[in-house]
């Protein structure tokens, strides 16, 4: 048989259809233009909502910000109480939530074929899909009834619980690229398995669980229907994690739905604060996740 | 008499001495027998290469020899491999590395430690007590081993992926021979990497001879050639032949060998 590059010109079937292929490029190249501005469009429709948020809440709440707020309790005109409130149960809840999750998310990324993995995933997507409010009923049975009294620590829990989800997922998928190569590489220096996992693997995939971590924390910052049955909130300033505290979401909600003038003021600039903070988180993820990227 | 006796005893480490002996090796995934009873013997101060084509066991050998079998959870291993008459099968994986050092085929420093740190990696990572001096020591003495010294010195702080891939695989080397060992395990130690860096690994090997036994699985003929005082070929999980690099490249006694050699498969 003929090969068939010793075909001639005439019966090439390509030639045949040579303005064919050179009509459709044209009309390719239109209906890419027409692409690329939908997509650039869309885009840009897309930032308005946030851009209008960012800008209505500071114009709203940077006119009421005053030193006050950051000096004093509710009693006395401040936020103060709600302001150390989130920040303790925030603090509280990652020292729960950040040994369990990146643990469980270094047996998912170890054990990936694993049936009791696959059981482990299963649950994880299952709770991150349970209302919030949810866990904060459970956290009241488990922990506000057995001690007959709201607590900071309850509501950490529950806020623990949100967390947990968002680092297992992202531990998990920064661990599954650290390369097998430097598992093997510790163990050929006679490093004992734990140690290889907490030296190499974790170190290794860390701009991802650190990712994880400030993710779920601007996650939970903002959330207030856990702490409805749990924190409670209080009016004093507290730092006991076993009395009812209050955090700076449920303050929001508490102060928008008052009569009071003065009062809805404050909550445009408690919501101007909790707006700031969840952004600096977020840029700061994304400082820390280029800076401590690593390349294999 | 006794001058007599004591130059034997010098000769005899001197000389060949057997650091390994690999008896009746099988190795299994699951069913599969990945390597079907291999007999072999490595020397102290001697370069022994492992050649053969893909999938003949060779490098199933070279991973028995670190132990790292036991990582994959379907391997068996059976028969014996013996580290100065002692079965290290039946040891500490933990130990027996230490005294067993390997290298691997793509370079492979820890990306979040210093040059200096991985250097030493063996040490911190194991929590072995190291005092500064002591540490720098280890540190100098392993790099100017690997040949890395001169170039290194000034950023031993830096980290070690910051280097290029033929100092990579040389701070690797450095890595292993940080922990003294017995025998040094090299696996396709230069397939990624340019033929000049290939060459300073090569000649690096050569030094690194002096001082311990050396096991190399290479794809690269004229490395094994190169560098080789034994040779072995592997075929399908069986050791075909084992001889001096003389007899292997110019006289071997097997057809197979000699297909391969010349490329007839492979």
């Amino acid at each position: 048989m003929e090969p068939m590059y010793t075909q001639t010109k005439e019966d090439n079937p390509v030639s045949a259809i040579r303005e064919r292929i050179l009509r459709n490029t044209a009309k390719n190249r239109i209906v890419d233009k027409i692409f690329s501005f939908l997509v650039a469009l869309f885009s840009i429709v897309m930032l308005i909502p946030l851009v209008a948020i960012l800008v209505f809440i500071a114009y709203k709440g940077l006119s009421h910000i005053h030193i006050g707020l950051f000096i004093h309790d509710e009693r006395n005109g401040g936020i103060l109480n709600a302001i150390i409130g989130s920040l303790m149960m925030v603090l509280m809840a990652s020292v729960i939530a950040v040994p369990i999750s990146v643990l469980t998310g270094l047996y998912l990324s170890e054990n990936k074929n694993s049936r009791a993995a696959d059981v482990v995933r299963n649950i994880v997507d299952v709770l991150q899909g349970i209302p919030s409010i949810i866990l904060g009923i459970v956290a009241y049975l488990w922990l506000v009834v057995p001690f007959k009294s709201f607590s900071a620590f309850s509501g950490s829990f529950a806020l623990s619980i949100m967390m947990m989800p968002i680092i297992i997922k992202n531990t998990e998928e920064s661990l599954i690229r650290v390369p097998d190569s430097l598992r093997e590489a510790g163990y050929a220096l006679g490093i004992p398995r734990y140690l290889v996992m907490l030296q190499v693997v974790i170190p290794a995939g860390i701009s991802g669980i650190t990712t994880g971590v400030l993710l779920s924390v601007s996650r939970i910052l903002g959330e207030t229907a856990p702490l409805l049955f749990t924190a409670f909130g209080s009016r004093d300033l507290s730092f006991n994690l076993a009395k009812p505290a209050e955090a700076l979401p449920p303050l929001i909600y508490k102060y928008a739905t008052s009569p009071v003038n003065e009062w809805i003021d404050t909550a445009w600039a408690a919501s101007f604060l909790l707006v700031l903070a969840v952004l600096a988180l977020n840029i700061i993820t994304g400082i820390l996740t280029k800076k401590w990227k690593i390349n294999y | 008499m006794e001058n007599q006796l004591l130059n034997d005893t010098e000769n005899k480490t001197a000389d060949s001495r057997a650091v390994v002996k690999i008896e009746n090796l099988k190795v299994f995934y699951d069913n599969v027998e990945a390597v079907k009873g291999v007999n072999m013997v490595f020397e102290d101060k001697k370069v022994h290469s492992i050649i053969g084509p893909s999938g003949c066991g060779k490098s199933t050998v070279l991973r028995s020899l670190n132990l790292l079998h036991s990582l994959t959870p379907n391997a068996r291993i059976e028969g014996s491999i013996k580290l100065d008459d002692e079965n290290i099968l039946d040891q500490d994986p933990m130990t027996i590395r230490r005294r067993i050092g390997m290298v691997f085929q793509r370079p492979n420093p820890f990306p979040h430690m210093s040059i200096a740190d991985n250097v030493l990696a063996g040490y911190k990572m194991n929590n072995i007590q190291l005092s500064k001096t002591e540490s720098y020591d280890i540190v100098e003495y392993a790099l100017k081993k690997a040949a890395l010294w001169k170039e290194v010195k000034g950023k031993l702080n830096k980290r070690g992926t910051f280097l290029s891939g033929g100092q990579q695989q040389r701070l690797c080397i450095a890595r292993a021979i940080a922990m003294g060992p017995e025998v040094l395990l090299l696996d396709e130690p230069t397939s990624a990497l340019d033929p000049i860096t290939t060459v300073n690994i090569e000649e690096l090997i050569m030094e690194l001879r002096e001082s311990m036994s050396i096991v190399i699985v290479t794809h690269n003929m004229q490395q094994a050639a190169r560098i080789s005082d034994k040779v072995a070929f592997m075929y399908l999980g069986e050791l075909i032949e084992y001889d001096t690099a003389d007899v292997i490249f110019s006289n071997p006694t097997d057809k197979r060998t000699d297909e391969y050699i010349n490329g007839v498969f492979g």
